[in-house]
């Protein structure tokens, strides 16, 4: 079987099957309309991504590497975020750094299942949450000055569930 | 430096011997000295929180918040306009944009509420998204409209979607043009209006792509159990 080799930001090599770095649209552009030949032997530099994150995207990708195409994304389609596999919740189930790491990595490395499910997963950590705790959950400044966040939940309520 | 203390600095002065008492006169002095320094600096810093230290002679004293971040320094004039500048925020793990609309069309609208109340950011991302926006539904109740030259406090402002419900439409809703530019759906639910209004608001929802008339007293003269769908531009639902 083939591999190639990528090289991460921190200069780390990593020898790789060719079909499980495939799951990454961006490599397999490189390897396929650009040209690059992996049997040359030199490594795929990957500038925007840390060993450690690639590490654990590989982990990810060898899991899948045998997943079935995913059906065309449609947009007004209902998203349900109570799909995802059991062993990508235990996969994921890592510090909110490093969810947004993979997540980083996963976008320039253009892996759209990846992030479909790290998307799921945030989407989850937002649901049920007020905004005070949404702040708190991601650290986010609260800009509103005092007063404007009333008005706003107060145009809220002219709002209903789409059915 | 307290009165007492000083007091009690003056007492000493006059009770010690000539060179400890001229001392403790230097001393007083550079204390004055040092107060209307104070006073300088602190008119510099104008509103800021920070207090000069008035202690001549005092171990500084550190305070610490919840993060761990160092935020006063008492008795250490130089340190604490040092740390009058703010410190660093914490850092943020953040995402590009398209990814956290990705993420926000997981949620329903909602859930997409209290997202909208994070931050000025957060609001932008969700209202300058025709998908997010598009979630939401505004709804005006009975009694809400009749206000020609009032437009509705806090209404939802990108809204692409309205139901009105058992409201009494009046000509010339001055309001209207601003906000029916947005709506691509528009629902009518036991409202009552005149042709002409139903046009003049038409005329000015130029993308409205769905109106649907329910159970009212449309044109008056109908019966009000009328049930009528237009439709208007390239797409229907």
């Amino acid at each position: 079987m083939s591999t190639i080799k990528l090289e991460t930001s921190d200069g780390v090599k990593f020898t790789v099957k060719t079909q499980v770095a495939k799951c990454s649209g961006t490599i397999r552009t490189m390897l396929e309309d650009i040209g690059i030949n992996p049997q040359d032997g030199e490594a795929i530099p990957l500038s925007n991504v840390h060993s450690t994150i690639l590490q654990k995207i590989l982990v990810w990708a060898e899991h899948h590497v045998d997943d079935p195409e995913p059906p065309r994304d449609d947009a007004d389609a209902a998203k349900r975020t109570d799909d995802i596999c059991s062993w990508d919740e235990d996969f994921l189930k890592v510090d909110q750094r490093t969810l947004f790491d993979v997540m980083l990595a996963a976008n320039y490395l253009d892996m759209k299942q990846l992030i479909a499910v790290c998307c799921k997963t945030v989407a989850n950590m937002i649901k049920g949450k007020t905004a005070d705790q949404i702040r708190k959950t991601f650290n986010i400044e609260n800009d509103f000055p005092p007063g404007d966040e009333d008005k706003i939940r107060l145009r809220n309520q002219f709002c209903e569930e789409r059915r | 430096m307290t009165e007492n203390a000083r007091s009690r600095r003056n007492r000493a002065a006059k009770d010690c011997s000539p060179t400890l008492g001229n001392l403790y006169r230097a001393v007083l002095r550079l204390e004055k000295k040092i107060d209307s320094l104070d006073d300088k600096v602190n008119q510099l810093l104008g509103s800021s929180s920070t207090n000069v230290c008035r202690g001549m002679v005092a171990t500084p004293k550190a305070s610490f918040d919840d993060n761990n971040n160092l935020v006063r320094l008492d008795n250490c004039p130089a340190l604490q306009v040092a740390v009058a500048v703010p410190a660093p925020k914490e850092e943020q793990y953040q995402l590009p944009d398209e990814i956290w609309v990705e993420i926000f069309r997981h949620l329903s609208d909602t859930q997409l509420m209290p997202v909208r109340l994070c931050c000025h950011h957060w609001m932008s991302m969700v209202d300058g998204s025709p998908v997010l926006a598009g979630k939401f539904m505004v709804r005006f109740g009975p009694g809400f409209f009749p206000k020609q030259r009032v437009k509705p406090a806090h209404l939802y402002p990108n809204a692409s979607r309205a139901l009105m419900q058992e409201i009494v439409f009046n000509p010339g809703n001055l309001w209207w043009p601003g906000f029916g530019r947005n709506l691509v759906y528009l629902k009518l639910s036991k409202c009552s209006l005149l042709p002409q209004t139903l046009f003049e608001i038409l005329s000015e929802t130029p993308n409205l792509r769905r109106l649907e008339l329910c159970s009212g007293g449309y044109f008056d003269s109908r019966p009000s159990q009328l049930q009528l769908s237009l439709f208007t531009g390239r797409t229907r639902f």
